[in-house]
């Protein structure tokens, strides 16, 4: 599933401090809801990568790397 | 070799933490009283020593015993007490040299270590030492070690020494 | 009931009254215990107004479910009171095995208020609770005290928590001990137990705790403690202590130096936990269930100290009183120095920081040998640092005004903002031996934001720029990122710090050793939720249970704010942003760095939901956290921190 556009992903890839901005993004585009949001902020990366291929925004293969690689991965796999 | 219980008293740092893992495994609890090995401690010195079943070959706490209860386990290798036998005398605890045997709070019966008998890695003890002050091995390949490491030590001092003149 | 005692302990001295107060599920739910349930207790039963000293104000010792159960390091209490130091927010940490036995004894949390007409002590015996006559240890110093009242109670396997001479002068940095040397060191608590008259608890625990899930529990238990067996931080912890830490802290140049001047010293290794094991180590020691032992006991062999001995040094404890006042040349020195605050029962963070900083007045001329009572306060002279420490204890002379820490000391010497720059402390809390140009920016960040005043590496703790590097993925677990690991960048650290002071608030609450979960990450967050549940019969999930953390620490920052103290008051001292590092050590690595605080504040307030302007938690946060009477309170205020009254108020201490 894409969230934002290749563009939107290197400027976040590019980004000092990126956590709060990701999910504030994820929730603009309803992939999180509020609540959600509250919880990935306290419990972290990498239950929200569980979650985002729990609900197939993203394969198996993107949460792997996105493990592996960090967060310059996860967003380019939310791009389209 | 049969592995036995060795206590490295100069290892022993007084963390409990094999108090605490005994009680846990044996009682399903966490305390001190409830553990089958004991530390004491004099904390404005720091000297602290492990008070454990020394399993003896021929046990003083298995000669008292006026009813059986606590006897030689060829087996294992160690004394054990069997509850329901004890009647709660203890002259095993009176005469146990290294004050390994305790009464249990409520059933005020006599219990000791068993070396967590069952348990494949072996006693909680041991395992659960940081310090290696308890270790599960056997007796020959232990004292080989030790004597290794304080020839060792004294290598060492020999060459600080050197440096030092 | 399951990992708690199920209640609370409540003395009052004034009146002599013991009560035993029960503490319901959703209680214990809410704040899990130890910081948790002490902060609430402070919250609501020291109001902003009242002097640290008053009798009517409390003391609170808390213990977790956890204590004195088989997790990793369950031996801590958290100790808890309005500091006299900043006159804030204060709380520390102790190790030992007195919190063990407190549980064993049968209760979560003591709480003293009240004053006694003379010295008294509280003996706790199970369920029966005494408080006895002191007279006769009043003075002492603990290790004395500790045997005294071991041989009047007739039995060596009590624990003790008690205070030594300076508690009992109200030096604002008074500490507190159990087991004779294991210290809670900061925020003067030292102090408030001493002006209530009371120099210590005695504790005989002959009971258990219960354990919900007993052979889960053991199974998480036994899988941590096999995870220990080969952790490099474990290793290094147990082999030198925490002075392990010397050669890094200098290689990276966060060793303070002469008041911080600069971050290291080409001398530093004579100090290193290396030295110190081939030297003067007399014995390793653990608090209680720890499977890392990093304690130590310490024997001077050598020189004018010579058979001088006690339990520790802590990297923390012996730096202030050695590289920070200029002394590196005899380790000797620095074990004594170190052995004399532990007798006398003061933090060594505060003691090394005031005399350094009245150093460094000296060094610039604001104060002479007039001020000082004729003494010379060069660099690195162990003469007049052997007896500044005591005369800080017994409040004498130059001491006198010393023991009211650097913040208060400069006012009293007038020194004015010049002096003040000097005194390297936030909010009135002086700065341990982290200088965050070297350590990290997430450490400096959470320096401005500590909620125990400033200036404090134990709010966040964020070990993960730290240690980090010895766990390769870990800062991509939680952080996304690994580029965090790296110390000297700004990169991810808002969020860094954030996370690690929410996790840092829940071991804090249940009370275990944040060496097993910070420094050394063999437990995880995932573990220490495994072993809680396991424990207390709960089934908290991840973010309940951190967001008990996040509650914590914005209750403590509500409280500051009721004091009028925030966003102005969020800043480090101005030494980190003004001073680039200089060289002092050939392979120093941060030459040149300053620290960005001014790149990370604003992300992070995001975080918290702190507002802009006056540096409160939002109202909508408070609410989140089931914290609606704190966003009551603080309604009201928010117009008056921003009032051009308050604005025009400096204030370096409350």
């Amino acid at each position: 599933m894409a969230v934002m556009t290749k563009q939107q992903a290197k400027k976040f890839a590019e980004m000092s401090d990126f956590f709060l901005d990701l999910l504030n993004l994820l929730k603009d585009k309803g992939v999180i809801n509020n609540e959600e949001h509250r919880v990935f902020l306290l419990i972290g990366y990498e239950k929200l990568v569980e979650h985002l291929e729990k609900k197939k925004v993203i394969s198996s293969k993107d949460a792997k790397n996105a493990m592996k690689s960090g967060f310059a991965s996860l967003v380019y796999s939310l791009a389209k | 070799m049969e592995k036995v219980l060795i206590y490295d008293q100069e290892k022993c740092t007084g963390c409990r933490s094999c108090v605490v893992g005994c009680s846990l495994y044996h009682e399903g609890e966490c305390s001190k009283i409830l553990s089958r090995v004991n530390i004491v401690k004099y904390e404005s010195t720091g000297e602290c020593y492990v008070a454990g079943c020394d399993l003896c070959t021929d046990p003083p706490c298995a000669a008292v015993c006026p009813t059986g209860a606590c006897a030689m386990d060829p087996v294992m290798g160690i004394a054990k007490i069997d509850p329901d036998v004890c009647i709660g005398c203890k002259e095993c605890m009176i005469h146990c040299p290294f004050g390994a045997i305790k009464i249990h709070p409520i059933t005020r019966k006599s219990f000791k270590c068993d070396l967590c008998e069952g348990r494949e890695e072996g006693p909680v003890c041991a395992d659960w030492c940081p310090g290696g002050a308890i270790t599960w091995a056997s007796p020959e390949l232990a004292v080989k070690a030790k004597k290794r490491e304080k020839l060792h030590e004294r290598i060492t001092a020999a060459t600080k020494a050197k440096e030092v003149s | 009931m399951y990992g708690w005692a199920g209640q609370r302990l409540r003395v009052d001295l004034t009146k002599g009254d013991i009560i035993k107060e029960p503490l319901s599920y959703e209680y214990r739910k809410k704040w899990i215990g130890g910081r948790g349930f002490n902060s609430d207790i402070i919250y609501n039963e020291v109001p902003p107004e009242m002097s640290p000293f008053d009798p009517r104000t409390r003391v609170c010792f808390g213990m977790g479910p956890l204590n004195g159960t088989a997790a990793p390091s369950t031996g801590r209490v958290t100790v808890s009171c309005k500091s006299p130091l900043t006159g804030g927010f204060g709380d520390s940490n102790m190790g030992g095995h007195w919190g063990a036995e407190v549980k064993y004894a049968g209760y979560d949390q003591i709480v003293v208020q009240g004053k006694a007409k003379k010295p008294v002590y509280i003996w706790i015996d199970d369920d029966k609770v005494e408080i006895r006559d002191a007279s006769h240890i009043w003075g002492k110093f603990p290790r004395d005290a500790d045997t005294m009242i071991k041989e009047e109670l007739k039995d060596e396997d009590i624990h003790i928590m008690l205070i030594g001479p300076a508690g009992e002068n109200l030096v604002r940095f008074a500490c507190t001990f159990n087991d004779v040397y294991r210290a809670a060191g900061r925020t003067g608590h030292g102090a408030v137990i001493g002006s209530k008259n009371l120099k210590g608890i005695a504790t005989r625990g002959s009971g258990s705790v219960k354990i919900a899930k007993p052979k889960e529990f053991f199974e998480v238990c036994n899988r941590l403690r096999q995870r220990f067996k080969n952790d490099p931080m474990k290793l290094a912890l147990n082999e030198y202590g925490s002075l392990c830490l010397i050669n890094y802290a200098n290689r990276d140049g966060w060793l303070p130096w002469k008041n911080l001047q600069w971050g290291g010293t080409p001398l530093a290794n004579n100090m290193s936990g290396e030295t110190h094991s081939k030297t003067v180590l007399k014995h390793r020691e653990g608090c209680y269930a720890c499977p890392i032992c990093c304690g130590r006991f310490t024997e001077i062999k050598e020189g004018r100290w010579a058979g001088e001995y006690f339990g520790g040094p802590e990297y923390e404890h012996s730096v202030p009183t050695g590289p920070r006042v200029g002394i590196i040349e005899d380790a000797n020195d620095i074990w004594h120095n170190a052995r004399l605050t532990n007798d006398l029962g003061m933090d060594g963070i505060e003691t090394g920081a005031v005399i350094s900083t009245a150093m460094e007045w000296y060094q610039r001329g604001l104060i002479t040998a007039k001020d000082t009572g004729g003494l010379d306060l060069e660099w690195g002279n162990e003469d007049v640092v052997d007896q500044l420490i005591q005369d800080i204890a017994y409040r004498r002379g130059f001491g006198d005004i010393l023991a009211e820490g650097a913040s208060r000391a400069c006012d009293k010497l007038g020194l004015g903002d010049k002096g003040q720059y000097y005194t390297i402390a936030t909010r009135g809390m002086a700065l341990p031996g982290d200088d965050p140009r070297g350590l990290g920016f997430g450490y400096g960040l959470s320096f401005a934001m500590g909620t125990r005043g400033g200036c404090d590496h134990l709010r966040s703790l964020c070990c993960l720029e730290l240690s980090g590097a010895l766990y390769p993925g870990l800062n991509t677990k939680y952080l996304g990122d690994e580029r965090p690991a790296k110390p000297t960048t700004t990169v991810g650290k808002p969020y860094m710090v954030y996370y690690e002071e929410n996790q840092k608030a829940v071991v804090d609450c249940l009370n275990v050793c944040c060496f097993t979960t910070h420094w050394s990450y063999a437990v995880l967050t995932q573990d220490q939720l495994d072993y809680f549940n396991a424990c207390t019969g709960l089934d908290l999930t991840l973010e309940e249970f951190l967001e008990v953390g996040e509650r914590v620490y914005n209750l403590e920052r509500a409280y500051w704010a009721r004091l009028m103290s925030g966003a102005r008051e969020d800043t480090v001292p101005e030494r980190f942003t003004k001073e680039p590092m200089p060289q002092h050590v050939d392979y120093q690595t941060n030459v040149g760095a300053t620290l960005p605080i001014g790149e990370m504040l604003p992300k992070y307030y995001k975080y918290r939901d702190y507002e802009p302007g006056t540096g409160f938690p939002s109202e909508r946060k408070l609410k989140q956290l089931g914290l609606d009477y704190v966003a009551e309170d603080l309604k009201p205020l928010r117009k008056k921190y921003m009032s051009e009254a308050e604005k025009k108020k400096k204030k370096y201490y409350y």
